[in-house]
Parts: structure tokens; C-alpha cells; sequence
């Protein structure tokens, strides 16, 4: 009896019906769609970091402590499988970097020993010959075949070194190894691996197992031993879970067998980083969602309860023949339930649909003009429909229960006198209804936005950690700062709505003179709808205009970081400053190494920070202060338009090279210390009773590249720079009384360079590469491969936030819709009043849709404002605490797609909403009463 | 006194029938008549006997099923819709039983709108708008919106309103049926004096005191005029 009440009301209310059910659809096919999508490339993520660091998931070696390096197959595999049942295989494996030696050239490259019958991880795609291992056949990695120039058939020698342990305590092992073996292997197969082993192969082969044995004597022995883990240990949407159970089958193992071994679990930690990455865009994800539900929520709301209000006099007869108060409730409520099935149901279908054949395919070929190859397989999963379908029912159950409530209360005497049955009106929307925004709602606002300013400023959410909680506090704190920012804004809807007013006035003086009193102090104004679009517009602006100012600041800051088009640093750990000097280089690495690198052109070389204190000279304000030592002519090589002094000038930079007595300080340190040009200076060196004294020959406000150089005075206190010549530096970290280190002591850690007009940074990036990774440690940066990075990671940004926008605003346009709806049926009586004057059907439809378009854009362009300020005040701030300058910037895609966005939607909806209405006869309106 | 100028309007065999269902209903049933310019004409009849469906018709809010009406001239079967509703702005007035003024807009806004569709000036408007409240003893009452009038007031607002493009024809649909016995003997004295001063008035109403006030009284009956 109710599926056929229910089924006959949807075809009596065919287009109430299909719009509640459409953006059903659109919202809940959109959600699914971002989600599948994010849940697509997060696997493929994973796929891919399996990819790289092979598609095991523990290795363990011996330490390179261990009096024998190699591990006994048999013996130890046997312990790792009985260590932990859900450890399913252990494969010997040989990896070591070895010689190669083919055709009249040699270099080095990687030795993968494994039993290929048994040990089936990875794949192997077979580029010519066979991939048959043993008897001196190999298998050559594509690579090396360009490298070396090998074939089929062709010969390469291959050198082991034997390790040598290292004694504990020491950083290195003593001498070099003495024993040494080379063998001749043939190539039968050259091939590609995928996941085969974690180490980079870049050159390097492929040989059986015992082949490696009994060339190098070391039979049942290997030098690694991987593992793999019951896949069900994935099985989770906790990517931190299962990497956590993966940590407890290694502790398992280490348990089993002991120090001696060393233990990687690098896909698991691979995954589980991949997994944080990914947290921040589904809290975004599930924020947009929530927010367009929400706008499905009250178009559902709207809409029903038109239906209840229709169907009273039904709903009386029913009463009068005997149906029950809950019966009458139950019965809206399968109502919106069967709506929400199949618009749920066509929308999960829909998202699948979409995320299979349109956005995975499109990934795909962005990832390929990327060069990026990796075929994605789309992923929607139960885990990321359910909390959709969950959260969508939620939604329509809340939005139908009063309604439901209204139908209940249905009195016999709507069917008795009809007379007495309400007028269909957003009535039920009464209370929210009002004709200037309500001072509560603003300090409600900024209720919310004091909340939200303790989660983010005191970062609660990094106090209790947990990936789970951390993203539903991000959401808790998004939702906050958009419906806090919403209602203090709120306000502004008015100032915006005359505006709107005002412009279209200028363009329709007469529809504007109507529509500007109907909006301006009509009571149709629905408080909900407003909120609902500048809540929905918030969050967009306030992102795409954070990510404006980035990409407004992007090359300013790059170059502000860097000070230089290229730089150098050293890395490394080290305990003593004796191991640090392994990493440092000497400065005849800049002058001769780096200098014969072709496309590199000046250079300037850095002493690490020596961490001193500076007083003025009596001691009466003291700093702590990071002194450096500069090897070279900072003018040559530093940004100089960035360059900013307080006292003194450019030349400071050059000449402090030459003079032992000069220092440059901070304009922060300068003001700190009451100091100026010309003040003597006292900073405490190395040893006891070793004080300096030195002559400020510049105060800086900005450096280019020395972080330490700024205006902050309460900065400078503790956290500041100070630049003096290199010798000077080598007389501060001597003690007194003993002779100055080596002029080739290594102690530079940085090297600043600018490049040859015409260089290619990525050839220059090559070559130092090539030329010094063998022997330093040093990560080298070019500004132009940075800004290219990021430009490539902001466009990605904005298309992200684009599908974002689009899902936020696609469901608001339907409750843009379900208002407009019911606002102009409830005032069709004055429609055709206007009609019967004299007013034309297209005036009709333009007053309608000035009013819709004012009404949503006022919302709209206060939501704007609002996320925009946002955006400014924060990205102002950061920048300002951190002494940085910004360039302002507007977003101009996500605001104006908002704002193309809605007064289409308005229009559509006013035009679609109007149409039936204005064009009968103003008779057969007036008749509608 | 009956004029013998030239018909205002002229309405020659109209036939109106209303689809209730599948059945079509006959409204009009051949309706012919002729109304001179000054004339106060009262459409009386019983409930369906198709006076309003009539006065509908003479104002172009209906369309005539069969046969012609001519409005000042112009014949109201061959206009576009668009031209109905030009021909209504200049030419007609329009006052109903339920006032259906505009609720957000003050009394002297609501007899300027169908000055702003007519394309008149602020000045012009705000003044002629002043004077027609005025006229209808609302002269107090200018800034006031219809929820803050009585019946009697919003009625006599729908008056001024009516006449704010200075009209050849007022057509009124049961203007008092809302309104008590000495309003509405009130808004039919405005009627009057109205037409006194040269205006033409149709109206239609159930009540025969109501009726008295016209100079001519045509009574319909199942769709046909019965009496005149």
C-alpha cells in the first residue's frame, strides 16, 4: 500500500521527483567518483613504490660489522619462516655492486643473484632473447646494453670485491679488500625489471644463484635473504595498520635471529608515508562532499515538503479512514528512502562508471605526457561507497524528518474544509527566513572561528597524532573555519546583493526596479539557501587564492631560498666533528672540480655553521648566532635584487672576503645588540679565552639564500647569521694557540653557483651528478628544475580543486534550484497579478532571474570574500612571520568558474522554474489560487 | 446617457468551452454585445453562468474560443501574446476581487509599476502615482505596504494602480467580494466618480446592491446573456 501511494506520487510529481533524484545522483556520483579516484592513484601509488623498492617485504642481510658478511640460505630461511606464520616465502638473493667490464669499457653496476625457478618477485619483461639463468648465461638490464653497448651472445666481466667488516664505533672499514674475483658471464637475455629488487639498476645483471656460489666459492650461502608477507596483512583501509602488522612480523624475525642481521621493511614504510600523503586530499574530499550533501539535503527538505503540503487533503482522508499518525510519518519517510535508493544507487553506479572509462583513462594519459607509464587499475572499493551511501541516507533521513512531522501532524479538518489547508510556501523555512542576517548568526560565526583558531594555532591535531583522528580533526577544523567564516560573512550578502542590484540596473533599469524590491525586502529570502552557497564557495576561494599567492610567490621564494640559480649542499650524518669531515669539501672542490663542470660559471663556497655567541663590546647584550664563512664573491653568484641593507651596501658582500676583521651582520641582530656600521663586534671562537673581535662592514635585512638574515629582532636573539671572510672562519673554530687548519681542510658545506647563459640545468645537474656521487655525499638544486617541479605540482593543484569546486557547486545548483522552485510557486498569484498589468512572459523570466542571480551571487561573492580573505590574511602572515615579501596575486579560475557557476545555475533554475508559470495565461494563474 | 459614438468594444459570437478532464465545458456559448466608451456596464449571473470568463475575455487575459472581440479597434483574436499584454498595459485596467497588490512593494510603488513597464519616467511616475492615491483618499498611505492597509485600503491602492496608465477601460472582477458592506459601497462610489469623469468601467458581481451602481446591467445564464 505505501510502495503504490509512493510510486503513484512520483508520477504525479514527475519533476520533484526526477530533480531530488538527479542530484542524488550528480552529488553522490561526483563523491564517489573523487573518491575512487584518490583511492585509484593511491594504490597505483603504492603499486608503484612496490615497483621501486621491490615487490618484497623484508630483506635482511648481515651487518656490515659481522665478521662473515654472508648468510647461511638453509639455516637462516628456516628460522625467518618458523619466526612468523604469516611470513609465506624466503628467497636467497645476491646484491652487490660489482665492476663490469665489457668491450673496452668498465664502470660500475649492480649484481642481482636470485634462483629463478623458486624466487618468482617482480616481473621481468624479456627485450630480446631468452631469460634462461645458469651456466654463465645472464640476463643484461636494458640499461647497461646501452652503456656498454652489449648483445645477445656478447661477453661481460664481472668483478666482486669481497667486503671487508667494519670494526663497531668506526665509521669506515680499515684498508680496501684484498680479495677480489672476476668472471665472464654470457648474455642470453636482455631484459627490464619491475619490482625484482629495491636496489637502483641502473647498470646491471641478472645471474643464478649458483652460478654467484660457485664462482665465488659460497655455496648454500647468500648475501641477502627477502621475505614476502600473506598479502591479507594489506587488507585494510589502514595503511598504517597494515604497515604497523608488517613491523611486527620483522620484530618477529628479530626476535628469532638477532642483532647480527640488519632488517628492511621498505614497502611497508613506502606505503605507509604514501598512505599520510593521501589523508589531507580525502579529508578535502569528504569536506566537499559533506558540503554538497548538504545542498542535496535541503533541496530534498524543500521539495517534500511541497509534496506534504500538496498532499494534505490526502493525507486528512487517510486520517479520516482511520490511518495512524506514524503511519502518515512512515510514509514520507519510504518516500525520500525510495528516492534515496535508486538516486544513490544510479549515482554509485554513475561514479564507477566515470572514475573507469572518463578519469582513470584521463590520469593515465596526463601520467603519460608526464612520462610516467603505469597502467592505473580503477579501485571503488565497499570501503570508499559505504561511508557515501551511509552519509547520503543520514542526510535524507535528517532533511525528511520534518516533513515526516508536518504529515503526521496532518489534522481531519484539511479534508472537512479544505479551506483551512495551508498555501504552499516555504513555510517550514520561516524561521530562517528573515530580511537582514541576524547578529547571532555573526557571533556564532566567529564562535566557530575561535574554536578553529585553537585547533590549527595550538596544532592539537599533531598532539594526538593517529592518521584517523588526524584527518577528522583537518575536517573538523575545515568544517569549522568554513561555516565560522560563512556566518561572520554572512552579513556581506546584503552590500553584495545592491550591488549585483546596481550593476544589472545599469544594464535592465525596469526588471531591476522590480527585482530589487522583491529581494531586498522580500520575505522569500531563505537564509538556508544563502549560507548554503557561501559556505559552498568558501573553501574554494580560500584555497585557489592560497594557491594564487604560492604561484604569484613561487619563483620569489625559490629564488629567496635559494639566493642563487644553483646550489650544492652536503649531506650526511655524523656524530663528531671528525665524521662531519668526511662530507665537507675542500675548497678546491669549487675552484677546480666544480669549475671544469661545463654550464657552471661562478661560484661562492660556504663553511658549515659554526654555532657561536656574539656581544656587543662590553658584553652588555649578548646573541646566539650562526657564523659562516665566505669562500668567493657573493655578487657573482646571488640573486642581488633580493639583497636589501640597512647600513652599508652590495660591495660589503665582496670585500669581506679580503678583510679578516669584517663581519656583516642582521638587521634583527643589529637592532638586538644596539649595534651599527662600524661597531665593533665580539663573537666567542673556538677553545677557551678565544674572543674576536670584528668590524660590522654591512647590516643586511635580506640575504638571498642565509636564512639567518632578517628584520626580526626577537629572532636575532637566538636564530641569526653572521657572514665573515673564510679565514677568519678558520682562525674562529681553531683555538687559541694553535696553528690554523690546513688552507685544504674540508670544511665548506655549501656552494652557491650561477650558470653560463645557455645552460641546461638538467645536463649541468647530470654531469655533477656523474662526475662527483661516487665520492660526496651532496644534493645539488637548480632553481629552474625547482620552479618547473612546482608549476607542474600547482597545475595539478588547480585541477584538483577545479573537480572540487565543480562537486561543491553541481549540488548546490539543485538547491539553488529546489528555492527558486518553491519561491516562484509560491508567489504565482502575484506573477499573474504582473502579468494581467501588462508584464511580458521575457520580462517575467528576466525579473525572476535577476532575482535569482542576486539572491545566489550576493551569497556567493560574500562566500568569496570571505574564503579570499582568508587566504590573504593567512598567506600574509606566514610570509610575515617568516620576513619574506609577497607578491599579491587573484586567483583567476576557481573564483570566476564559482561565480560563471552560479549565475548560470541561477538562471537555469529561475528560467526552468518560471517556465511552466509564465506561460499559461494570467488568468489561468490567478485561477491557480 | 447613452453615447452614440463608435463601439469601444465589440464582441461578436464568442464561444469559450473549458477542457474539465477529458469533457469539454462550455463557458460562453455565443456571446455578442457592444460596450460605448463612458459606459458603466455590471456583468451579473449566477455561479458558471460565464461572467467572468466574459470579462477575462474583453480584458485579453482568455482567449475566445470562437467569434471576435474588438478592443478599441484592435481585434484581441489575431494578437500575439505579446501584443495582449501591451494592448493591457495601455489600455486597460485591471482591479480583483482579491486586490493581488504587490507585497513588497509600498502603495505608491505598487500604482508606479505598471508606470515602469509603460516606460514613464521617475519624476512622472512618482508624481501621477501621488496624485491617483490621493485621488483614491490614500494620500496618507503612500509609503505604506499592503500589509499594513485594510481591504478597503489595499482595494482602493488595486484602484489607483488600475488607473495609473490612464486606461480607456477599467475591468473589475468581483471588486468588492472581499470587502465589507460600506467599503464596498465606498469603492463603487470611486467607481462611479470614475466613470463620471469619463472612464469605462466593466465589472462583474454577485451582489445586486453592488449592481445598482451600474448604468447598464447585462445578466448571464449558462453561458449566454440572458437580459439586458
Amino acid at each position: 500500500m505505501i510502495l503504490k501511494y509512493i510510486f503513484k506520487n512520483f508520477s504525479r510529481r514527475k519533476v520533484r521527483t526526477v530533480l531530488m533524484i538527479l542530484s542524488l545522483l550528480v552529488s553522490t556520483g561526483l563523491i564517489v567518483t573523487m573518491s575512487a579516484t584518490v583511492e585509484t592513484v593511491r594504490r597505483s601509488n603504492v603499486d608503484l613504490i612496490a615497483s621501486a623498492v621491490g615487490r618484497y617485504d623484508l630483506s635482511i642481510t648481515k651487518r656490515d660489522t659481522s665478521s662473515d658478511p654472508f648468510i647461511s640460505v638453509s639455516e637462516v630461511a628456516q628460522e625467518v619462516l618458523a619466526s612468523d606464520e604469516r611470513i609465506t616465502a624466503v628467497y636467497p638473493r645476491f646484491e652487490a655492486v660489482v665492476e663490469l667490464t665489457a668491450k673496452g669499457h668498465s664502470g660500475r653496476g649492480i649484481l642481482l643473484a636470485l634462483d629463478p625457478e623458486r624466487d618468482d618477485i617482480g616481473f621481468i619483461d624479456v627485450v630480446s632473447g631468452t631469460y634462461k639463468l645458469g651456466n654463465g648465461q645472464v640476463a643484461l638490464l636494458e640499461n647497461a646494453s646501452f652503456t656498454y653497448d652489449l648483445d645477445l651472445g656478447d661477453t661481460i666481466d664481472v668483478s666482486y670485491s669481497f667486503p671487508l667488516p667494519r670494526e663497531k664505533g668506526q665509521p669506515n672499514a680499515a684498508g680496501a679488500s684484498e680479495r677480489r674475483s672476476t668472471r665472464s658471464f654470457s648474455i642470453a637475455a636482455i631484459v627490464r625489471q619491475d619490482g625484482v629488487t629495491g636496489i637502483n639498476t641502473g647498470d646491471g645483471l641478472i645471474v643464478h644463484m649458483e652460478d654467484v656460489q660457485e664462482w665465488l666459492d659460497l655455496p648454500g650461502r647468500s648475501g641477502t635473504l627477502i621475505a614476502t608477507v600473506d598479502p591479507a596483512v594489506y587488507e585494510t583501509n589502514n595503511a598504517e595498520a597494515a604497515a604497523l602488522r608488517i613491523r611486527d612480523v620483522v620484530t618477529a624475525v628479530k626476535v628469532r635471529l638477532g642483532d647480527e642481521y640488519e632488517y628492511r621493511l621498505d614497502k611497508a614504510s613506502a606505503l605507509n608515508e604514501a598512505a599520510q600523503a593521501f589523508l589531507v586530499l580525502q579529508a578535502l574530499i569528504n569536506t566537499y562532499g559533506l558540503m554538497a550533501l548538504g545542498v542535496v539535503g535541503l533541496l530534498v527538505h524543500t521539495l517534500v515538503m511541497t509534496n506534504v503540503q500538496e498532499q494534505r487533503r490526502d493525507m486528512a482522508i487517510l486520517r479520516i479512514l482511520g490511518s495512524q499518525r506514524n503511519y502518515l510519518f512512515a510514509l514520507v519517510i519510504a518516500e525520500v528512502i525510495t528516492i534515496g535508493l535508486i538516486g544513490v544507487s544510479l549515482g554509485a553506479g554513475a561514479g564507477q562508471l566515470i572514475t573507469h572509462y572518463i578519469v582513470v583513462p584521463l590520469i593515465e594519459r596526463q601520467m603519460a605526457m608526464e612520462g610516467i607509464v603505469s597502467p592505473l587499475t580503477p579501485r571503488v572499493s565497499i570501503s570508499s561507497l559505504l561511508p557515501v551511501v551511509i552519509a547520503a541516507f543520514a542526510v535524507l533521513i535528517l532533511s525528511s524528518l520534518k516533513p515526516a512531522r508536518e504529515a503526521a501532524n496532518t489534522k481531519v479538518m484539511h479534508a472537512i474544509n479544505p479551506g483551512v489547508a495551508d498555501n504552499i510556501q516555504i513555510e517550514d523555512l520561516a524561521r530562517l527566513r528573515e530580511r537582514r542576517p541576524d547578529f547571532k548568526l555573526f557571533l556564532g560565526g566567529l564562535v566557530l572561528m575561535f574554536i578553529f583558531a585553537l585547533i590549527a594555532g595550538f596544532q592539537i591535531v599533531e598532539t594526538f597524532g593517529g592518521p584517523a583522528l588526524e584527518v577528522t580533526f583537518i575536517l573538523l577544523a575545515l568544517g569549522l573555519m568554513v561555516l565560522g567564516l560563512g556566518l561572520i560573512f554572512y552579513i556581506a550578502t546584503v552590500p553584495f546583493e545592491k550591488l549585483v542590484l546596481f550593476l544589472i540596473g545599469l544594464v535592465v533599469p525596469r526588471l531591476t526596479y522590480f527585482a530589487k524590491r522583491n529581494v531586498g525586502r522580500g520575505q522569500t529570502r531563505n537564509t538556508l539557501i544563502s549560507l548554503l552557497v557561501l559556505f559552498s564557495a568558501v573553501l574554494p576561494s580560500f584555497l585557489a587564492t592560497t594557491l594564487a599567492l604560492e604561484q604569484a610567490n613561487l619563483e620569489a621564494n625559490a629564488r629567496h631560498n635559494m639566493g642563487a640559480p644553483a646550489d650544492i649542499r652536503v649531506f650526511g650524518f655524523w656524530a663528531t666533528p671528525e665524521e662531519a669531515e668526511q662530507y665537507y669539501l675542500k675548497p678546491d672542490f669549487r675552484t677546480r672540480q666544480l669549475a671544469s663542470i661545463q654550464g657552471v660559471d661562478q661560484s661562492v663556497g660556504l663553511t658549515y655553521g659554526y654555532s657561536t655567541d656574539v656581544s656587543d663590546p662590553v658584553g652588555f647584550r649578548t646573541a646566539s648566532v650562526m657564523a659562516y664563512g665566505v669562500d668567493g664573491y657573493l655578487n657573482e653568484v646571488l640573486f642581488t635584487d633580493l639583497i636589501e641593507f640597512a647600513a652599508g651596501g652590495p660591495e660589503a658582500l665582496d670585500s669581506i672576503q679580503g678583510d679578516l676583521d669584517a663581519i656583516i651582520i642582521s638587521k634583527g641582530l643589529a637592532d638586538h645588540l644596539a649595534v651599527s656600521l662600524g661597531d665593533k663586534l665580539l663573537v666567542s671562537g673556538e677553545g677557551t679565552d678565544h674572543i674576536a673581535e670584528y668590524q660590522i662592514i654591512a647590516v643586511a635585512r635580506t640575504i638571498p639564500g642565509i636564512r639567518g638574515i632578517g628584520r626580526s629582532r626577537v629572532t636575532a636573539q637566538s636564530n641569526s647569521d653572521v657572514l665573515m671572510s673564510f679565514d677568519s672562519f678558520r682562525s674562529l673554530i681553531t683555538p687559541l694557540n694553535q696553528p690554523l687548519p690546513p688552507q685544504d681542510k674540508p670544511i665548506l658545506s655549501r656552494i652557491m653557483m650561477s650558470l653560463l647563459p645557455g645552460a641546461v640545468a638538467r645536463d649541468v645537474a647530470d654531469e655533477i651528478g656523474k662526475r662527483f656521487s661516487q665520492d660526496y655525499s651532496l644534493n645539488t638544486r637548480f632553481m629552474e628544475v625547482i620552479l618547473e617541479n612546482n608549476e607542474r605540482g600547482q597545475a595539478s593543484q588547480r585541477i584538483f580543486l577545479l573537480a572540487l569546486t565543480t562537486i561543491a557547486f553541481t549540488t548546490a545548483v539543485f538547491g539553488v534550484f529546489a528555492v527558486i522552485y518553491v519561491t516562484i510557486y509560491s508567489r504565482r498569484i502575484e506573477i499573474g497579478m504582473m502579468k494581467a498589468m501588462g508584464m511580458k512572459r521575457r520580462q517575467l523570466t528576466g525579473m525572476l532571474n535577476i532575482e535569482s542571480i542576486t539572491m545566489t551571487l550576493g551569497a556567493a561573492l560574500a562566500g568569496i570574500t570571505a574564503g579570499a580573505m582568508m587566504g590573504y590574511i593567512a598567506f600574509y602572515g606566514e610570509r610575515a612571520l617568516s620576513q619574506r615579501p609577497t607578491i599579491f596575486a587573484v586567483d583567476t579560475t576557481v573564483i570566476p568558474f564559482i561565480v560563471i557557476m552560479i549565475v548560470l545555475a541561477s538562471m537555469i533554475s529561475a528560467t526552468f522554474s518560471a517556465r511552466r508559470i509564465v506561460s499559461k495565461r494570467a488568468v489561468e494563474i490567478l485561477r491557480m489560487e | 446617457m447613452p453615447d452614440n459614438s463608435m463601439p469601444i468594444i465589440i464582441v461578436e459570437d464568442v464561444h469559450k468551452s473549458y477542457l474539465m478532464g477529458k469533457e469539454a465545458v462550455p463557458a460562453l456559448r455565443g456571446v455578442s454585445l457592444e460596450i460605448r466608451p463612458g459606459e458603466f456596464v455590471c456583468l451579473m449571473g449566477p455561479s458558471g453562468s460565464g461572467k467572468t470568463t466574459l470579462l477575462n475575455i474583453i480584458g485579453g487575459l482568455d482567449e475566445a474560443g470562437r467569434g471576435h472581440v474588438i478592443v478599441d479597434n484592435e481585434n484581441l483574436v489575431a494578437m500575439s501574446e505579446d501584443k495582449l499584454a501591451t494592448l493591457r498595459l495601455r489600455k486597460m485596467g485591471f482591479i480583483f476581487q482579491s486586490y493581488n497588490l504587490l507585497a513588497n512593494f509600498t502603495a505608491q510603488e505598487n500604482v508606479e509599476s505598471p508606470m515602469v513597464l509603460a516606460k514613464i519616467g521617475r519624476k512622472e511616475r512618482r508624481e501621477r502615482a501621488r496624485k491617483l492615491l490621493e485621488k483614491v483618499g490614500l494620500g496618507d498611505r503612500t509609503h505604506h505596504y499592503p500589509s499594513e492597509l485594510s481591504g478597503g485600503q489595499q482595494q482602493r491602492v488595486a484602484i489607483a494602480r488600475a488607473l495609473a496608465n490612464n486606461p480607456a477601460i477599467l475591468i473589475a472582477d468581483e471588486m468588492t467580494g472581499d470587502l465589507d458592506s460600506e467599503t464596498g459601497f465606498a469603492i463603487m462610489e470611486l467607481a462611479t466618480q470614475l466613470n463620471q469623469d469619463g472612464m469605462t468601467i466593466i465589472y462583474v458581481t454577485h451582489d445586486p446592491r453592488m449592481a445598482e451602481f451600474g448604468k447598464r446591467l447585462i445578466l448571464l445564464r449558462d453561458g449566454k446573456i440572458v437580459d439586458e
